[in-house]
C-alpha cells in the first residue's frame, strides 16, 4: 500500500512541476524559468512543514514523495548551464541560482520552524 | 503517448530509483541527497546532448522523449527539496561546516559534473 502511495505522489508531484512550467513559459517566456523556481520554493517548504508535523507516516511518505518529484535539482543546474553559455544571459543565470537557493532555504526553514 | 503521461511515467521510475538508492545505505541522507543529485546532473548533462541528436529525430519520440527523460525521470530523481530541509537543519544543529561542504559540492559540483558529461557527450557525437 505505501509502495502506490509513494508511486503516485511522485507521478503527481512531477506531472505537477510540467504544468508548473508549461504555464509560466506560456504566460512569462523562456527567459527566466519561474516555474521550476515555484516548484522548487513551494516543494521545500511543503517537506520542512511535513517534517515539523505530527502526520500519520502514510501522509508523511506521500508528502515527502510529492515533495521529492515535485522539486527538481537537475532542472536547476541544467537551466543555469544553459544560461551561463550565453554571455548575455550570465547575469540572470546568477539571480537564478540566487533565487532558488535563497527562496528554498529560506521556505524550507519556514516549514521546519512552523 | 502525451507528454504529461510521459513525465509522470519517468518520475515513477526516477522517484523508485532514489528511494532505493537512499534506503541503500545507512550513511547520512545528506550524502545520499547530494550523490542522487550529481549522479542526476551528469546523467542529465549526457541525456540532453544525446536526446537531441538522436531521438528528436524519431517523429514519435519527438515530443515525449525530453518530458520523459529530463523533466519526468531526472527530474524526479533529483531534488531540491531534501537539499533545502537538509541544509537547514544543519544549520540549526550549528553545522555550519557540513553545510558549507555539502552547498558547494551540490550547487558548483553539479554545474562541473554536468559540463563534464555534456562535454563527453558532445566527443562522442563527433566520433
Amino acid at each position: 500500500m505505501s509502495a502506490v502511495f509513494f508511486l503516485a505522489a511522485a507521478a503527481l508531484g512531477a506531472v505537477l512541476r510540467f504544468e508548473i512550467e508549461k504555464i509560466s513559459t506560456r504566460l512569462l517566456g523562456e527567459r527566466f524559468p519561474y516555474g521550476t523556481l515555484l516548484a522548487n520554493v513551494l516543494g521545500s517548504f511543503l517537506l520542512g512543514y511535513s517534517l515539523s508535523q505530527t502526520w500519520t507516516s502514510g501522509i508523511a511518505l506521500f508528502a515527502a514523495s510529492f515533495c521529492g518529484a515535485f522539486t527538481t535539482f537537475g532542472g536547476f543546474i541544467g537551466q543555469v548551464h544553459h544560461r551561463l553559455r550565453h554571455e548575455l544571459e550570465q547575469p540572470i543565470a546568477l539571480i537564478y541560482i540566487v533565487l532558488t537557493i535563497g527562496l528554498s532555504f529560506f521556505a524550507a526553514w519556514l516549514g521546519l520552524t512552523s | 503517448m502525451k507528454a504529461r503521461t510521459a513525465v509522470g511515467l519517468g518520475a515513477l521510475i526516477g522517484a523508485s530509483l532514489r528511494y532505493l538508492i537512499v534506503n541503500a545505505t545507512s550513511a547520512d541522507q545528506i550524502w545520499t541527497t547530494l550523490l542522487v543529485n550529481l549522479a542526476g546532473c551528469f546523467a542529465l548533462g549526457l541525456v540532453l546532448v544525446h536526446g537531441e541528436r538522436y531521438l528528436t529525430a524519431l517523429p514519435k519520440l519527438q515530443p515525449v522523449w525530453r518530458p520523459f527523460l529530463a523533466t519526468g525521470l531526472l527530474g524526479g530523481f533529483t531534488t531540491t527539496s531534501a537539499f533545502a530541509v537538509q541544509s537547514m537543519t544543519l544549520l540549526q544543529n550549528g553545522e555550519a561546516f557540513k553545510f558549507l561542504i555539502l552547498f558547494f559540492f551540490s550547487v558548483i559540483g553539479g554545474l562541473v559534473v554536468f559540463q563534464i558529461a555534456q562535454s563527453i557527450a558532445i566527443k562522442g557525437l563527433n566520433k
